[in-house]
């Protein structure tokens, strides 16, 4: 038989858990519900072609991204283009704070560079190669 | 605060098999929730997988880097320097990534001055190639420039395979 004092403790127990799941199920469904999640996997496949075509293209160039993305963190890194809510991942001395659990994540092919960005609420982004070489500014 | 009116179920509650349950339950409508949620999204913003295999596959003939013929002034497209064919393809031109696409390239020559019958270059693969019958086949119409500064049209095999 259990006690009194210890049913109290598992109520309150099962209480906080019951909050915490329905926080991250609430949170979870509202970047799903409120086309979040889909706009950050469309934004990480837009820019992954973006790149690739301006690989396969031999001159030099410039485009501007005017997507405005001052909601997000963009980190291009590693041959894929990952993009974070900005809410819960921050940029502090060019390193990533923090997790986005909807972070999207497209992969590209890079040449033999290897790119490596990361732009904090771009409101538009600025791709430029030249000689070959791949730069990207906000 | 009446918080004992369940009472049999809070001492459930204290067992460790309920908790057991509890905790493949939760994970069961995490793992619903996000697989449906990525399923939808994925639906809504397919990119035709032609578009994405095009993009990928102009760099071999257009891309400096890859095998386009280079000389002082410009870049050429669609003119493939052969004896650059092969050279640097998993390094510099399509170095290992996460890309779900490979490529086998292969090219067909006829008459070259030292070969004079139709000649067949590669096949040369990316690193992540499995070969597979399930490979689709492009082909485009290139011209090739020689080691002796000689034009040829040739035809570049390139086969795809999906591999994730």
């Amino acid at each position: 038989m259990t006690k009194r004092g210890q049913l109290v403790l598992v109520a309150l127990i099962l209480a906080i858990i019951g909050v915490f799941v329905f926080l991250i199920f609430q949170g979870i469904s509202k970047a799903y519900a409120s086309g979040e999640v889909a706009l950050k996997a469309a934004i990480a496949r837009d820019i992954s072609l973006l790149i690739d075509t301006i690989y396969a293209y031999p001159y030099d160039m410039q485009i501007t991204y005017n997507e405005d993305l001052s909601n997000f963190v963009v980190e291009i890194l590693q041959g894929n283009v990952n993009i974070h809510s900005a809410s819960y991942v921050a940029v502090s001395r060019g390193q990533l704070q923090g997790s986005d659990l909807t972070s999207a994540r497209y992969s590209f092919a890079p040449l033999n560079d290897n790119p490596g960005f990361i732009l904090d609420k771009p409101a538009k982004m600025v791709f430029q190669k030249q000689s070959g070489k791949l730069t990207i500014t906000p | 605060m009446r918080i004992f009116i369940f009472k049999k179920s809070l001492e459930l509650a204290s067992r460790w098999i309920f908790w057991m349950f509890y905790v493949i339950a939760i994970g069961i409508g995490a793992v619903i929730t996000v697989f449906l949620g990525n399923a939808l999204t994925a639906q809504t913003i397919y990119i035709p997988t032609d578009v994405e295999e095009l993009l990928l596959a102009q760099r071999f003939y257009n891309s400096p880097d890859c095998f386009a013929y280079q000389d002082d002034i410009r870049d050429y497209i669609k003119v493939i320097d052969l004896t650059k064919f092969g050279d640097g393809f998993t390094t510099a031109c399509f170095p290992t990534s996460n890309v779900k696409y490979a490529f086998s390239l292969s090219l067909d020559v006829p008459g070259l001055r030292m070969f004079p019958t139709t000649y067949n270059f590669g096949p040369i693969n990316t690193n992540n190639w499995i070969e597979s019958f399930s490979a689709k086949e492009k082909v485009e119409e290139v011209t090739i420039i020689d080691g002796f500064g000689d034009k040829y049209e040739a035809k570049l095999n390139i086969r795809i395979n999906d591999v994730k």
